[in-house]
């Protein structure tokens, strides 16, 4: 799955992408912007998708809730 | 390990610039606002697909169409796009409109123009729509005491149908200046934030509502401005046991802002926890945006802070 924005300062959409699993944690910071290309200074709520990065072929089983995003 | 991706980067040529609210994604494509940029500064409604950006609606920035889009877009039962503005319109306070299909157009349609002594006006962010088609959103501004409301929109065959469901009030303990989209509860009532006012006056630190749908209000939590957090600028989320999650921008342990969530009680009041206080460094600070809850963990950004002090995404559990 991958968290979507859009940041303000460098006027961007970016994906945040979950490459592998992440240990639990409390509080954990997923993404600091370097206010370069990477965008910075989110202002918004994310939004949560499940990415498909083939058309050709969809997943057996999407996660509950999550529209799929080809990309 | 987490991985960004730039999708699009806005302001070439008559592209929006300034995109301050969040997307929706639709039978994959995503559609978003830009609150400045376009052929006249006014902001624009786009779509992104894999092929690229489309600009569905570039506002005139004059006349009544509306301009400047600082919430995002949501379709409507008859499969429309629909939206506020901050500007344009009769009196250069916002409106409503939707956009309709049209061939390979988009249609626009001005549903609202607000009014700055009657109806509340400078909508900061954008609609949501119950079960039965009503569209429900806050402004900031405006209404009998001219520090926001709370609207509905609901629509016969014909006409879509304008209605003030809570006018906040300062001389109380309310709350005011709401920017945030409300969300719509299992409890079938209505849930959102004020930046400004609540039941500690002199530090005006914020709130946390609730309203039924025909607006009677209920003022669930009044930030006091101490370590409990102040200034909530974005919306709420709900879990299955009721309990209520959000950000405040200000505030806190080290005045950067928190991550709160709000415990239903026995006799129907809300008991506060900090779940965290930013503290401006590695982990971020003044969260502007709200709240994403998925399988019992929250995800949200921060305006300002981490490495590079240039913001964070960040996820608690």
């Amino acid at each position: 799955m991958f968290l979507r924005i859009i940041s303000l300062a460098e006027i961007c959409i970016l994906l945040i992408t979950a490459t592998s699993a992440s240990a639990a944690s409390h509080f954990k910071v997923l993404h600091s912007f370097k206010g370069g290309k990477d965008g910075a200074n989110p202002k918004q709520r994310l939004l949560l998708t499940h990415r498909v990065r083939s058309t050709e072929r969809l997943p057996m089983a999407e996660p509950p809730g999550l529209e799929p995003y080809f990309g | 390990m987490w991985e960004e991706t730039v999708l699009h980067r806005f302001g070439v040529a008559r592209d929006g610039t300034n995109p301050v609210a969040g997307l929706l994604l639709k039978n994959q494509v995503l559609y978003g606002t830009t609150l400045n940029g376009g052929n006249n500064d006014a902001g624009v409604v786009f779509s992104l697909d894999r092929s690229g950006e489309t600009i569905l609606y570039s506002f005139s920035g004059q006349g009544t169409d509306g301009a400047n889009p600082a919430g995002g877009v949501i379709f409507d039962r008859q499969g429309e796009f629909a939206g506020t503005t901050t500007q344009g319109g009769d009196e250069d306070v916002g409106t409503v409109f939707t956009l309709t299909p049209s061939g390979d157009l988009w249609q626009h349609t001005t549903i609202h123009n607000f009014h700055q002594f009657q109806d509340g006006y400078d909508p900061m962010d954008g609609l949501i729509m119950s079960d039965d088609g009503t569209l429900y959103a806050t402004t900031a501004k405006g209404g009998r005491s001219l520090d926001g409301v709370v609207f509905s929109m609901s629509r016969n065959e014909t006409d879509w149908n304008f209605t003030t469901l809570y006018s906040f009030d300062p001389h109380g303990n309310d709350g005011i200046f709401s920017t945030a989209s409300l969300i719509l509860g299992s409890t079938g009532l209505l849930y959102g934030t004020t930046a400004f006012g609540g039941g500690h006056n002199s530090e005006s630190n914020g709130t946390v509502f609730s309203l039924t749908l025909d607006g009677a209000e209920t003022l669930l939590y009044s930030f006091t401005g101490g370590v409990d957090g102040s200034a909530p600028m974005s919306g709420v989320v709900m879990d299955g046991a009721g309990n209520i999650y959000g950000t405040t921008s200000a505030g806190g342990k080290f005045g950067q802002g928190v991550i709160f969530k709000l415990t239903p009680q026995r006799d129907g009041a809300y008991r506060e926890t900090v779940l965290h206080h930013f503290t401006g460094q590695a982990d971020g600070g003044t969260p502007m945006g709200g709240l994403l809850l998925y399988h019992g963990a929250l995800y949200g950004t921060t305006s300002a802070g981490g490495q590079s002090s240039h913001g964070v995404v960040f996820k608690i559990e």
